[in-house]
């Protein structure tokens, strides 16, 4: 009789304990996220977080959907103090801004095995110094995307140099389509045909070195003249029609879906962005942006735009958000966002939706991983967007000559440096 | 004789083709735009000129449903109701007391309402969160509200001050002789004659706060809480990874569009004559 009641008090008070232990540990994660509650990305987190929790009853998902404005919402939250223990945004994005800012937590130790998973490039595309303050989830990869029976049509196979890619927009000129369109008011599009010329002829980390170069006399170099005339010569030879000049987004793109044009070089969230208009049996394919003669940079390095979950330094329980981030690189978590969400992710191995197949090869073989636009954008943002991105734009649409932007580009370089000694 | 008045034709015609070119332009960009909310998105960009044969009214209820427009409806119908009258509750009589009162500092007072209007908005994006979180009125719709009446109120006292300050103080006399109070001055005598007046600055300010976008987007977080402004913008922003569905913005637009077209159909009148009331005394 005694030994049953102290057995009893011994066990209630273990499970007291063990619940007090337990309410001691309990998280709510407060999660600010880029998308909006009906895209189907955010369905396919929450879901993700409810299989967290039902395997982690301790933490528990406080979520607000803010939208593609999240990161501006975030900073003025923060200063005020808000808790908020992790967020996600473009990488790039979050790169300039609040990691650059040093408002995120280093979590390169808590991912584990994780970290040896991904794909090649994914988690040092943004880390600084060694330190990963941010963890891309979901993967964006930039090619020529094209609509594969317009390019059977006229007896095309996908080009390998740029010279067989001039050669089937004169094919495609023949029959009065044509090879590509841009946006006229994206700059940030139409400058990656300069960064893919320049990567193709330099190697891909050419733009961040000629822009290190701080008397601007990287922007000499003879291949950067070459780029810039290259692509002009898109226009010239009539890869691109005319009118694109004044296409605003989305006219551009829409002429592929009307089958006026066969492709855009962009990222692979075009499909997407064109189901409603070229409906969802549309022939997608997409290539890598070709070789440059005699250039050292290869068809497989490629431009990423990667999403990113960034744990923030202030949040009380990082490590509970870390071990979310690790759990969102699972097999299982990354199939469901490829399920739910449709797009493309960052773990190797798991097969991407099937209209992003040839994007999933082109990260699969990629042999070096830039950002957008080179990479300029998440190293020296405000370059890239008040310098290079308009100046090249200008340039791109016939405002200015290719010596002109390299002028410009060596000036306001030199300048840029000048200013932060 | 003869010159002066083919002269003043020549004026009158111009003015005539300015305007009327101006209205038509006007007039083409929002039926253009309501005819785009009634296409496939296939038509929106393969014939952007042509009239919707068969309307595709579900662009509208997948916006309405789907996207949450009619959340964020009701959400800007209150905000900029709620807004607009607490708005006037306060204006329109401190603009009263400020045209016609004799006091020491009665300028500097006017002055300092007048210089609200010159603060940039996005200066006080911080200090306004952290007051209203402070507060516990962070990512609310009252929050919201108050905000919107402090930040509209000096340019509302700018406006009546001007429809005051142009009424005669004849009548206001006269009231007095009778045995009015001051109050009963305002409320039975000045108020009426202002009527065009506040309907005017309630106009302004209701288009103002109904397309507003900057506060809101900095001082809402949930969804649930979104304005119309805020939710047009996550459709447009959403086009981006997840599917540009450009019809369904359109019918976005025209659900934002509506009510600021019937209020200006419904009140243009008062609010011309409020307009017009302080040029001829």
């Amino acid at each position: 009789m005694t030994n049953t009641i102290l057995w009893r008090s011994a066990a209630a008070a273990a499970l007291s304990f063990g619940m007090m232990a337990g309410a001691a540990n309990a998280a709510e994660l407060v999660f600010w996220s880029m998308w909006n509650e009906p895209e189907p990305q955010a369905a396919a987190l929450r879901r993700i977080m409810d299989t967290y929790t039902k395997a982690h009853p301790e933490t528990t998902f406080k979520v607000v959907w803010n939208g593609r404005q999240n990161q501006t919402k975030l900073r003025a939250a923060l200063q005020a103090g808000t808790q908020v223990d992790f967020a996600d945004q473009d990488g790039d994005q979050l790169a300039g801004g609040l990691q650059k800012e040093g408002l995120g937590y280093e979590i390169g130790a808590d991912l584990g095995d994780a970290k040896a998973a991904l794909l090649p490039g994914v988690l040092d595309l943004y880390a600084a110094g060694g330190k990963v303050e941010q963890v891309p989830y979901i993967y964006n990869t930039v090619n020529i995307w094209y609509n594969k029976d317009m390019l059977a049509e006229v007896g095309g196979t996908v080009p390998q140099t740029l010279d067989e890619l001039f050669t089937l927009c004169g094919k495609l000129k023949e029959t009065s389509k044509h090879a590509l369109v841009t946006e006229g008011n994206v700059g940030f599009y139409q400058v990656l045909f300069f960064s893919h010329l320049l990567a193709r002829a330099k190697g891909s980390d050419a733009m961040i070195k000629a822009f290190e170069v701080k008397d601007g006399s990287g922007w000499s170099d003879p291949a950067v003249l070459e780029a810039a005339k290259s692509a002009r010569k898109f226009w010239e030879v009539g890869c691109i029609a005319e009118d694109a000049r004044g296409f605003q987004y989305p006219a551009g793109q829409q002429t592929i879906a009307l089958g006026d044009t066969m492709g855009e070089l962009v990222g692979s969230w075009l499909p997407t962005e064109l189901t409603e208009s070229a409906g969802a049996d549309f022939p997608w394919g997409a290539f890598n942006f070709p070789a440059v003669a005699g250039g050292v940079g290869k068809a497989t390095d490629i431009e990423v735009g990667l999403v990113s979950v960034m744990v923030l330094k202030a949040s009380p329980n990082a490590k509970e958000a870390a071990g979310f981030v690790s759990y969102l690189l699972s097999e299982e978590a990354q199939k469901t966002l490829v399920a739910d969400g449709g797009v493309g992710v960052v773990r190797d191995g798991v097969e991407w939706p099937p209209v992003l197949s040839d994007a999933y090869a082109s990260a699969k073989n990629a042999t070096a991983l830039s950002g957008f636009g080179g990479g300029l954008g998440v190293s020296y943002p405000e370059f890239n967007a008040t310098v290079l991105t308009p100046e090249f734009s200008k340039m791109f649409l016939g405002q200015s000559t290719p010596e002109d932007f390299v002028k410009v580009l060596v000036d306001k370089t030199k300048d840029y440096w000048a200013s932060q000694q | 004789m003869n010159k002066f008045l083919t002269l003043r034709g020549a004026k009158r015609g111009f003015s005539y083709l300015v305007v009327g070119g101006w209205s038509a332009f006007s007039v083409f960009f929002i039926l253009w735009i309501i005819l785009a909310s009634l296409k496939r998105n296939r038509d929106l960009f393969g014939k952007p000129w042509s009239i919707p044969i068969d309307p595709a009214w579900g662009n509208y209820v997948k916006t309405w449903v789907n996207n949450r427009f009619g959340d964020y409806f009701l959400n800007s119908l209150i905000v900029t109701s709620v807004s607009v009258a607490a708005l006037l509750l306060v204006s329109v009589p401190a603009a009263y007391v400020l045209s016609r009162g004799r006091f020491a500092g009665r300028q500097a007072l006017s002055n300092f309402f007048a210089f609200g209007m010159g603060v940039p908005i996005p200066l006080l994006f911080v200090p306004l969160f952290v007051i209203m979180t402070t507060m516990r009125l962070g990512d609310s719709l009252t929050g919201l509200s108050i905000v919107y009446v402090a930040l509209s109120i000096p340019f509302s006292i700018y406006v009546l001050e001007g429809f005051f300050a142009s009424l005669p103080s004849e009548l206001e006399s006269a009231a007095i002789i009778d045995g009015c109070s001051d109050f009963q001055v305002f409320r039975h005598v000045m108020l009426p004659l202002a009527g065009p007046g506040i309907a005017t600055v309630a106009i302004l300010n209701f288009v103002g706060l109904w397309n507003e976008y900057q506060l809101s987007l900095v001082l809402l977080n949930s969804p649930e809480n979104r304005t119309l402004s805020l939710g047009i913008y996550s459709l447009i922003t959403s086009m981006q990874y997840s599917g540009g569905d450009w019809a369904g913005l359109f019918a976005g637009v025209t659900i934002v569009m509506v009510p600021t077209i019937l209020l200006f159909i419904i009140l243009s009148e008062r609010m011309i004559s409020g307009i017009t009331m302080g040029g001829v005394k």
